[in-house]
């Protein structure tokens, strides 16, 4: 309780005077003398208890009406919940929601995070002179740096936020109540406040965290803006980049994933932009399904190179970037003769430097094993190369051309052969294992295989543990493979040669190579982020870093590693300063932002516990004018005295009804 | 001159009768119907004869018819003989209620004796006191009014052991007049009634009461002391003013009740009324 003239409560005890009346100083009583008590007395026993009950009635309301006057001109305020006196400076927190979903525009078509900008700028203007904010977006910009703690500099508040837009993260609310308190924490005003401008997403606003504790006397009040209209909820779930390597030249398949999380089927377009142009799909996404659509990347150079997915007609603007480092070639070392491989090395290379599949065949070399993406290897002759393909590279083996006995190899291949096997009519092979690796290049679109093979000469194969992706039609294995830390082993029963069987004019054969050339996490160079989500943390690492914008949303930071923001805009980044070459950070839209389902302020799970108010506005004037009543508490004067006139009119109605 | 009957007002009261509603026994000629059987000419019926019965007052002209000695009966005209029991009980001393009490009775025995009637004078307090002699004449009524004269209210008053006690005694029935202000209960009151209509008697209440007993006249917390008894009650008047006045109003009708249950009457009369309009209401319903 606030009083404007406190001492005015010195006259409190005046409260008592009716009771001293009444005890003390009460009239005399008149004399009268009279015929007969007689009819005074026969009903006198129920009066009595009526008069004094009257008398002590009139009494408590005497009593209240002095109290009521005194508590009157002492003038009372009474604060908001939670507050203190609002004498002093006054501290205040603006939380401004700059979730993706604050793009939406309001009634008047304006982003809301630019009303809750505009807001927070109303807030401060109308601050008394001392007092001291802090603005907290819930997805903090790195491009839009903001002091930590409360600030008396209004016109740095002010220009802070005039740059303030919705991101495209999904924001961290909990995170920003806790620095909004921890704000407070440190400012030692008695009136201190946070406000919440938000459209209170229920994603980010309606879920269970733990936040720490609020200072004392710390108020909570929550505006929530309202977005026009609806949005058909479709996100952009992920980008899942090419299963493996990416060469400059040859086109590299991403796939994006749509989800739909409306109640409502939904037809979006998906624009698809790229370095050789844009492109426009209608996608149509049932409500609560997913979609999987390919987007080919062909990188023109070796390096970076990105596409740009967005999304129109969903209501939130989801973007996204999809980032692939291409290597320039891809080596492809053959341990043994040229002549034991037949005419494989003009399947990888029909012109031999890679230019038309970015593969070059090229006798083994253990120095050039870093830059290799598959070794070739015949039976009899495997290289020592296990730690490179635990490290994650790819063993083919197969028979050499020319005729021979099926040697033993090492014993960590683990695949064998067994016997030559000899047809006099070719016989057709059955495929095994569709999933095996082996074939990822191999699938069509629908995921379907078709690898059909006929075989004159094979060598059947053994393996423990190993995966069977062709066999014979007795079931005996011809292609087999198996894993081997990272990497992949797969073994081969037939040469590549016209006379073992028709594989080198088999397309799939192709692919089958290419695909065990291109296979592996090379492309370690390209990270894919959701926006608002961090880099790994990276405590003590220093080394200076840059990070840049390619497409999207603008970003350019540089700083220790440690430090690192996580960007908070879909697109594409190049981050360098972590080695001789810089990696490529493809950042999409949160997902989730596209579900345009609110919390109400009084339900919001996360805002439990805080006491907080959930107050409508129309406009910014309305949050001033809240926040200023809320620092002037509410004057109770004008109640005490309305409720003084009714207890006044309450004694006389009491005091006439005794005297009728 | 008299105090309470003043000449205009004997001169307004000159026309005014008094007649009984039922026969009472009466010693002499007069107004009024008796069921004593004596020697008038209005037949009432027959009885067989006694030994000792004076043989005039055989219908010889049904022993002719019948062989038989029958003795007609007959509805003598009485004369009445009115007892005016007068409250002088000290609650009597309010206002002008004694005086108001004593012109009434001085104008009933003035109406009574000039229609030759009886007239006694009974005031009582706590208990009978002594009273004039009877007036049944106009040289007799002066000693009475003139003793109205006399009389002062004071010391405790209890009308209904007044009247058991007048009851009580062997007197001719007659006309019993109590004029008082009857702050009895009610109940004692009609006992009392009850007892003097066993006794023969008529009975007429004339109940004097000031304004101020019907709404008392003072507001506020009053501490107040009863006449008689000197009894006091502090009473908040405003609050218990409807209370009390459903009282009066409730002793007045139990009044009206028990006075109607014997064949009675009851009267309220105000001090200060009209003497002679009082007198002629009483008359009329009696």
């Amino acid at each position: 309780m606030i009083w404007a003239a406190p001492w005015m409560l010195w006259l409190l005890p005046l409260v008592a005077a009716p009771v001293l009346w009444h005890l003390l100083l009460k009239p005399q009583r008149r004399a009268a003398a009279f015929p007969s008590l007689m009819f005074f007395l026969s009903r006198q026993p129920r009066l009595e208890q009526r008069r004094k009950l009257r008398e002590w009635i009139i009494l408590a309301l005497r009593c209240l009406l002095l109290a009521l006057l005194v508590g009157a001109l002492a003038g009372p305020r009474l604060p908001a919940v939670g507050g203190s006196s609002s004498s002093g400076a006054p501290a205040l927190a603006v939380i401004v929601d700059t979730s993706a979903s604050m793009g939406l525009p309001d009634a008047e078509g304006r982003p809301l995070a630019r009303c809750a900008a505009e807001t927070a700028a109303a807030l401060l203007a109308a601050m008394p002179a001392g007092g001291r904010a802090v603005i907290v977006p819930t997805a903090p910009d790195p491009d839009l740096p903001l002091p930590e703690r409360t600030s008396a500099d209004r016109a740095a508040l002010g220009a802070a936020l005039d740059r303030i837009t919705a991101t495209e993260a999904a924001g961290d609310a909990a995170g920003a109540i806790a620095r909004a308190a921890a704000a407070l924490a440190d400012d030692p005003a008695a009136d201190r406040e946070i406000r919440i401008l938000s459209d209170l997403q229920a994603g980010e606003w309606d879920v269970a965290a733990r936040l720490p504790p609020l200072p004392p006397g710390v108020r909570v009040t929550v505006h929530r803006l309202q977005p026009r209209g609806d949005g058909a909820g479709v996100d952009l779930v992920r980008v899942l980049p090419p299963p493996g390597r990416c060469v400059a030249g040859r086109p590299a398949r991403l796939t994006a994933e749509l989800a739909n999380r409306g109640r409502g089927d939904a037809t979006v377009g998906l624009r698809i932009a790229t370095a050789d142009g844009d492109e426009l799909r209608d996608v149509h996404v049932t409500a609560g399904g997913t979609t999987s659509l390919p987007v080919l990347l062909t990188p023109a150079r070796p390096g970076p190179a990105w596409a740009w997915l967005s999304l129109t007609g969903g209501g939130v603007a989801v973007r996204g970037g999809a980032a692939v480092w291409a290597q320039e070639r891809i080596a492809v070392l053959l341990a043994g003769p040229p002549a034991a491989f037949g005419p494989l090395p003009l399947a990888l290379s029909p012109e031999g430097d890679g230019a038309l599949t970015g593969l070059v065949p090229m006798a083994f070399d253990a120095a050039a094993l870093p830059r290799a993406g598959l070794v070739v290897a015949t039976w009899d002759a495997v290289p020592d190369v296990r730690h490179w393909i635990e490290g994650g590279g790819t063993l083919l083996l197969l028979p050499a051309t020319a005729p021979a006995q099926p040697p033993v190899p090492p014993a960590w291949i683990s695949l064998r052969p067994l016997s030559t096997e000899r047809f006099d009519t070719p016989i057709a092979t059955v495929p095994g294992d569709l999933q095996a690796q082996c074939w990822e290049q191999v699938r069509d679109a629908a995921g379907a295989v078709d690898v059909r093979l006929r075989v004159a000469r094979a060598w059947p194969l053994a393996g423990d543990g190993a995966r069977t992706a062709l066999a014979l039609a007795d079931g005996r294995p011809l292609l087999l493979e198996r894993d081997l830390g990272k990497g992949l082993v797969v073994g081969l029963g037939v040469a590549f040669h016209p006379g073992w069987s028709d594989l080198p004019l088999k397309g799939w054969s192709l692919a089958l190579l290419h695909g065990l050339a291109l296979r592996g996490a090379a492309a370690t160079r390209a990270v894919d982020l959701v926006a608002g989500a961090g880099f790994p943390p990276a405590p003590g690492d220093v080394r200076p870093v840059h990070l840049r914008t390619l497409a999207g949303g603008p970003a350019n930071w540089q700083g220790p590693r440690e430090r690192l923001p996580a960007p908070v805009r879909a697109g594409v980044y190049q981050l360098d300063g972590l080695g001789d070459q810089p990696v490529i950070i493809a950042v999409r839209a949160a997902p989730g932002e596209g579900l345009l389902r609110y919390a109400d302020g009084d339900r919001a799970r996360l805002l439990a516990g805080l006491g907080a108010r959930n107050v409508a506005i129309a406009s910014p004037a309305e949050a001033v004018a809240d926040w200023q009543q809320q620092r002037r508490g509410l004057d109770l004067t004008a109640w005490l005295l309305f409720t003084a006139l009714l207890i006044w009119l309450a004694e006389g109605l009491v005091a006439s009804g005794g005297r009728r | 001159m008299f105090a309470f009957l003043p000449a205009h007002l004997a001169e307004r009261l000159d026309g005014l009768a008094l007649a009984l509603r039922r026969p009472l026994p009466g010693g002499q000629q007069g107004l009024h119907r008796s069921r004593h059987h004596g020697s008038s000419v209005e037949f009432a019926d027959y009885r067989a004869y006694a030994p000792g019965d004076p043989p005039n007052r055989i219908d010889w002209a049904v022993y002719a018819r019948s062989d038989r000695y029958l003795l007609r009966r007959t509805e003598d005209e009485t004369r009445l003989r009115a007892h005016l029991l007068l409250d002088v009980s000290e609650s009597m001393a309010y206002a002008g209620k004694l005086p108001t009490a004593c012109g009434l009775a001085a104008a009933l025995a003035y109406v009574l004796v000039r229609q030759g009637d009886v007239v006694e004078l009974h005031p009582f307090a706590a208990a009978p006191l002594e009273g004039p002699p009877a007036a049944g004449s106009a040289t007799s009524l002066p000693p009475l009014l003139q003793a109205l004269e006399r009389l002062t209210a004071s010391g405790p008053g209890d009308p209904a052991a007044a009247m058991h006690t007048f009851a009580e005694q062997p007197r001719k029935r007659g006309l019993v007049v109590v004029l008082s202000d009857l702050l009895r209960p009610a109940a004692e009151v009609a006992s009392a009634c009850a007892h003097l209509n066993q006794a023969g008697h008529q009975i007429a209440l004339v109940q004097v009461l000031d304004r101020d007993e019907l709404d008392p006249p003072f507001s506020g917390v009053v501490e107040v002391a009863e006449l008689e008894t000197g009894r006091r009650a502090v009473v908040e008047v405003d609050s218990m003013r409807e209370e009390y006045q459903a009282a009066v109003r409730d002793h007045l009708a139990e009044l009206g009740r028990s006075a109607a249950a014997v064949d009675g009457s009851h009267h309220l009369v105000e001090c200060g009324a009209d003497i002679e309009r009082s007198v002629r209401q009483i008359v009329e319903r009696l």
